[in-house]
């Protein structure tokens, strides 16, 4: 009986903590694991980065005074996310069946195609998963840039596609402000078309 | 009358004394040498960091210098700075740090490595096992950073990060811990100052009768 009543606490309290840690680890509504990428051989261009919403608060408090509408911005990511891999000739194939796959499970989870763009050698794909109308949950873009490089994007929380230039400038992230022009562009094109 | 009672020392009590003697000589020395070669050690994130570089690649690593300067040295140093007038940039500086540590290695032998992706699947792993996370990871050609921050408890307060360069010979290994609050203060204040005196020349613009200060005719 004395063992029982130890046991039993014992084991709720086990039991509580791995829930937690569950809980602890799983993903945010917007977040798309795209899996591990390596530094292309042969020296070629990799570039990730991976900011916690607690380096993107610290990041807003920073700005909050001069520019609230930035910080506002700042305050509603929880995760940022970007991958950029040059390609090469051993990659190549994987990087286009891996983006390949994630567009399909994106199109399969109920996230939004907003631009898709397919000429020459370049593949964009910007897609939205949303609550309802107005709230974004995440954003991801996906670049195939011919020979040159693959970009993967996760931002999880309250963002616009066309915030992304602003997102890039303020946290300091290079590939992401090019790509916030660039979505912009594509934007624009599809608009026109 | 009586005579003042003088306490007398008995054998015991010198015994004891000598005891306690005996042991704090040898206890300051060996804290003394602690503390002197903890100059020349580096912490436990940065040793993995370095541990897990030094694991993936084959070859023969010398020192160049390892120095390491803790919470001790940096109390010192903000105290010591407040007798001295400094101008409020370097002392925010000096407020914020609370410790850093930089490491730097030769790899004499062997052949440059370039699997960078190995190198930083083992770093992610050791790091990962301190609860720390890889922030930023950047290869291009021969060079290698990665940045590692804790995966919990960061704040303006308590502000950590240890960091890693290798250009293929030479590995830099460094960390630090800081309070960015006085330094966040110090950075609303030139953005306060900033904001103000922008507001001035916009006002002044409008309106063209009201004066401006001389320090601010030349701000736009």
């Amino acid at each position: 009986m004395k063992c029982l009543t130890l046991c039993v606490p014992g084991a709720v309290i086990l039991a509580s903590s791995l829930a937690w840690n569950v809980w602890a680890e799983s993903p945010l509504p917007g977040q798309v694991d795209f899996g591990v990428f390596a530094p292309p051989g042969g020296g070629g261009e990799f570039v990730e980065v991976n900011l916690t919403s607690s380096l993107i608060s610290m990041a807003a408090r920073f700005v909050e005074k001069e520019e609230p509408e930035v910080a506002q911005l700042l305050n509603g990511v929880q995760l940022v996310h970007v991958n950029v891999v040059g390609l090469n000739d051993a990659n190549r194939s994987e990087l286009e069946k891996r983006s390949e796959k994630i567009r399909k499970e994106l199109d399969g989870k109920g996230w939004e195609r907003i631009v898709s763009v397919q000429q020459q050698e370049q593949n964009v794909g910007v897609y939205l998963k949303t609550l309802n109308k107005d709230t974004v949950q995440g954003l991801v873009v996906m670049v195939m840039d011919g020979n040159k490089q693959a970009v993967f994007v996760n931002i999880v929380g309250d963002i616009k596609p066309d915030k992304l230039a602003v997102l890039g400038e303020r946290l300091h992230i290079d590939p992401l402000k090019k790509l916030g022009h660039a979505t912009q562009k594509a934007e624009e094109g599809a608009e026109k078309k | 009358m009586q005579s003042p009672t003088v306490p007398q020392k008995t054998p015991g009590s010198r015994f004891h004394a000598g005891y306690v003697v005996a042991a704090a000589v040898p206890l300051f020395f060996l804290l003394g040498v602690v503390g002197v070669t903890g100059y020349f050690r580096l912490g436990s994130e940065t040793t993995a960091l370095r541990e897990s570089l030094m694991d993936s690649v084959a070859g023969q690593w010398t020192k160049t210098i390892a120095v390491h300067v803790g919470w001790f040295t940096t109390s010192l140093v903000r105290a010591g700075s407040r007798l001295v007038k400094l101008d409020p940039e370097p002392r925010a500086a000096l407020e914020a740090v609370r410790a850093a540590e930089v490491g730097v290695y030769k790899l004499r032998e062997g052949p440059v490595p370039e699997d960078h992706g190995a190198i930083l699947g083992r770093a992610d792993k050791a790091m990962a096992r301190r609860g720390w996370v890889r922030v930023v990871g950047v290869s291009h050609d021969r060079e290698l950073v990665a940045v590692y921050m804790p995966r919990k408890g960061m704040s303006l307060r308590n502000m950590k990060c240890c960091l890693m360069v290798f250009n293929g010979r030479e590995l830099v290994v460094a960390s630090a811990r800081g309070n960015l609050e006085p330094l966040w203060a110090i950075a609303g204040t030139h953005l306060e100052s900033g904001f103000n005196r922008r507001r001035l020349v916009a006002c002044a613009s409008l309106g063209p009768g009201l004066p401006i200060p001389r320090e601010q005719r030349g701000v736009r």
